[in-house]
């Protein structure tokens, strides 16, 4: 256990660890899910602080746990709020589309950018709202920094991703979290990324280099069947080559995952509270796959569900005979709307087990805090903020 | 192991702490027993938190509201569960009501669908009426320029052609008196169809002058569009359609995949809207042709013949027509024998059959 401050014996590293059950996890989703069905979707914003109260209050630094202080009230306050300022924000981008629409057919694409940067404002917002609501000892995590500021950064650093062909990442995601962790404020004590574009950019760009060959030896296989009267030995292993490095993208994912995840949580500093983490590279590879093998099951049981189903109305279809109408009941409606929401809200729980849960718990149990004397004993500080920013990226998400 | 541990919300001062239960929870520190207590609370403002499962986390209202009590220790544990009567009540992480959470969406959720139901076409109505038909102009400009793009068909535009079009548009208008100047024009297309955009643009693809027999026939088919025109349905639509997307996706949100479902619902809701659109502006062929003394039932034929037989196999929910065989029996009811002039004599059909040959 954690030593009171005046102790001077140089601390261990404090161990961070997860206790949360994954069973527990699975029944708090599912349920939600549920829930979900029946409320309209209004159900989301509760579930949604469910999940987080569950990561969090199963989040131990140091022997003590974090405690998430949002409710899903807040989070609905939030979304109104922010519908009554999109209403009026998307009237006005239709107009102004209008408006382009008549000098140019398709013109108004390029507004498309400014409601991308205003999804990145809402990030930030709502990114600021979780902070507020986390809470350590007594003391919650907070935010400064204007939002217009990181939605700027974030869509200049965008503009280099396209020319680069994704070269320019490592330094985008590494200037976009540095400017976030340098506005994060643990009580009074100020937080920064001690990590580097560069090191990232040493850890992942091999999968880089692999993750765009199968897109070349693909094309280079098509542009050499084009080209020859019969298909050349060369074009046929480039595309085999081709699909077998699309088999190994998961794998490559989870494995860059995996890196970015230890390079970002191995540079996070508060004061002189240091995060080490040592995620292993293949960590995550177990997860994605999963998450694969069960999306395939779901949607292989969706297809059987709606064949069936098709096949139901075609049979009952033909009874009536060729003169009746052919009207796809109501009852036929309902069942094909029914199994497209229930294969919508399995997928959503698959989601939130696996590239949720599962993440956190392995990133979690992968981290350690040195020198945890540093934050032993922080004056609070910090203002709570609405849930408005987590509103605005609710709003944003669906519209476009 | 420590029985309890208190954070006084103020810093982030761990301390181990002894309890006291007297007629108020009292907290000391173990390292000054006997001095002051840390903090006393009573027992009724004690309300339960978020805490990790090994322990009860509890804070007090009267108390800074990130002050934490963490009781480790089974005994004390069970101490604060039995002294302390409030400790779900307000103020606290107690669980929410899913009742009535499910019963305060589902009235939110039937209120949303009854403004789309109901409230959307009330609103696009009053609206289009409000609007100055200049408005049309640039909102059918806008959609002119995709319509283009996206049928990327030639206007077909031979002099005699043109001359045959204008005339048969002239008599229209002569009886049908729109309030917007209408523009028809002939696009190549391979689609037998015909539509009319905000602002009285009237595309006429050009297979659907192919399919035609009679004069009458492409007239009553203008004639329907001109009811369109004159009824602004392309503007309601517009207004509708907007409205209803935006309060059927403020219930969905992010329900993964919701957006077909939507989706659907927004077509069976548009369709049912424009079925009534699609009849009245039948009802104002039947009057224009009637008032130019020309049969009103060649539309229902002409119809007939492109999508009759395929709209048995379209569900007719989604369909955005009226049933075809109900359509084509109201003309063929209303129907008159010919006392006015043809409206084209047979050359000028010719010309106007092949507006797209150069």
């Amino acid at each position: 256990m954690i030593m009171p401050a005046t102790s001077t014996v140089p601390a261990a590293p404090a161990l961070v660890s997860f206790t949360g059950r994954n069973g527990d996890f699975r029944r708090l989703v599912v349920r939600g899910a549920v829930l979900e069905l029946v409320t309209f979707g209004f159900y989301r914003f509760w579930l949604t602080t469910d999940t987080r109260r569950h990561l969090w209050s199963h989040t131990e630094i140091a022997g003590d746990a974090l405690e998430y202080t949002g409710r899903g009230r807040e989070l609905l306050f939030g979304f109104l709020i922010a519908l009554a300022v999109l209403g009026p924000i998307f009237l006005v981008y239709f107009l102004i589309g209008l408006e382009a629409e008549r000098i140019k057919a398709f013109a108004s694409l390029p507004l498309y950018l400014f409601l991308f940067a205003f999804g990145q404002f809402a990030a930030y917002r709502a990114r600021r709202y979780r902070l507020t609501r986390t809470v350590w000892r007594g003391v919650r995590f907070w935010m400064t920094g204007s939002g217009w500021s990181y939605a700027w950064r974030s869509m200049l650093w965008g503009l280099l991703l396209v020319p680069s062909i994704g070269l320019a990442y490592p330094w985008r995601t590494a200037a976009l979290e540095r400017f976030k962790l340098r506005h994060t404020l643990y009580g009074n004590l100020p937080g920064r990324l001690d990590a580097t574009g560069g090191q990232l950019f040493g850890r992942i760009w091999w999968i880089w280099l692999l993750g765009l060959l199968p897109f070349l030896l693909f094309a280079g296989g098509l542009v050499a069947n084009l080209f020859a009267s019969h298909p050349p030995a060369a074009a046929i292993v480039a595309m085999l080559l081709g699909t077998a490095l699309l088999i190994a993208l998961p794998f490559l994912h989870a494995i860059r995952r995996a890196r970015e995840w230890a390079w970002w949580a191995g540079g996070i500093r508060f004061g002189s509270v240091t995060v080490t983490c040592d995620l292993r590279s293949g960590s995550l590879i177990g997860v994605y796959w999963a998450l694969i093998g069960f999306s395939a099951l779901v949607f292989f049981a969706f297809a059987a569900v709606a064949g069936g189903l098709t096949a139901v109305l075609v049979a009952g279809m033909h009874v009536r005979g060729p003169v009746s109408v052919g009207q796809v009941p109501i009852w036929g409606m309902a069942a094909y709307a029914v199994s497209y929401l229930l294969l919508g809200v399995a997928l959503g729980v698959l989601a939130r087990i696996y590239t949720l849960q599962r993440v956190w718990q392995r990133v979690v149990r992968a981290c350690a805090v040195i020198n945890i004397e540093g934050a032993a004993d922080v004056t609070a500080a910090g203002e709570l903020v609405s849930g408005f920013g987590e509103g605005l990226a609710d709003g944003l998400d669906f519209g476009f | 192991m420590e029985a309890a541990v208190f954070f006084d919300g103020l810093s982030s001062r761990r301390r181990v702490v002894r309890l006291s239960f007297a007629d108020r929870l009292e907290i000391f520190g173990v390292e000054a027993p006997d001095g002051a207590p840390l903090a006393s609370w009573p027992y009724d403002a004690v309300r339960r938190v978020d805490g990790p499962a090994n322990a009860l986390r509890v804070s007090c209202t009267t108390a800074p509201p990130l002050a934490r009590l963490e009781l480790r220790d089974p005994s004390a544990r069970a101490d604060i569960l039995r002294l302390c009567p409030a400790l779900d009540g307000p103020g606290g992480a107690g669980t929410v009501s899913v009742w009535r959470i499910a019963v305060a969406s589902l009235a939110a959720g039937v209120a949303i669908i009854a403004m789309a139901w109901f409230g959307m076409p009330l609103l696009a109505n009053q609206l289009a009426e409000m609007m100055p038909y200049s408005w049309e102009k640039p909102l059918g400009e806008a959609v002119d320029g995709q319509v283009r793009t996206l049928l990327a068909g030639h206007a077909c535009e031979s002099p005699p052609g043109i001359a045959a079009l204008k005339k048969l548009v002239g008599q229209l208008q002569g009886v049908a008196d729109l309030p917007i100047a209408p523009d028809p024009v002939v696009l190549q297309s391979g689609v037998p169809n015909a539509f009319a955009l905000p602002g009285g643009r009237i595309y006429v693809l050009s297979t659907l002058l192919t399919v035609s027999q009679t004069p009458d026939e492409l007239a009553g088919v203008l004639a329907h569009e001109f009811g369109h025109v004159t009824h602004r349905d392309g503007l309601r639509r517009v207004i509708r359609d907007g409205g209803t997307s935006f309060l059927i996706g403020l219930m969905f949100g992010d329900v993964t995949g919701a957006g077909a479902v939507l989706m659907a619902g927004r077509m069976v809701l548009s369709a049912a809207y424009s079925r009534a659109d699609e009849e009245r502006a039948d009802a104002f062929a039947v009057s224009v042709m009637h008032r130019l003394g020309r049969p009103a039932a060649p539309l229902g034929s002409l119809l007939h013949r492109i999508i009759g037989s395929a709209d048995d196999m379209v569900s007719s929910v989604l369909h955005d027509h009226p049933l075809m065989a109900d359509r084509k029996a109201r003309l063929e009811a209303e129907d008159i024998p010919p006392t006015g002039p043809a409206l084209l004599d047979a050359s000028e059909w010719q010309s106007l059959k092949h507006i797209c040959n150069r």
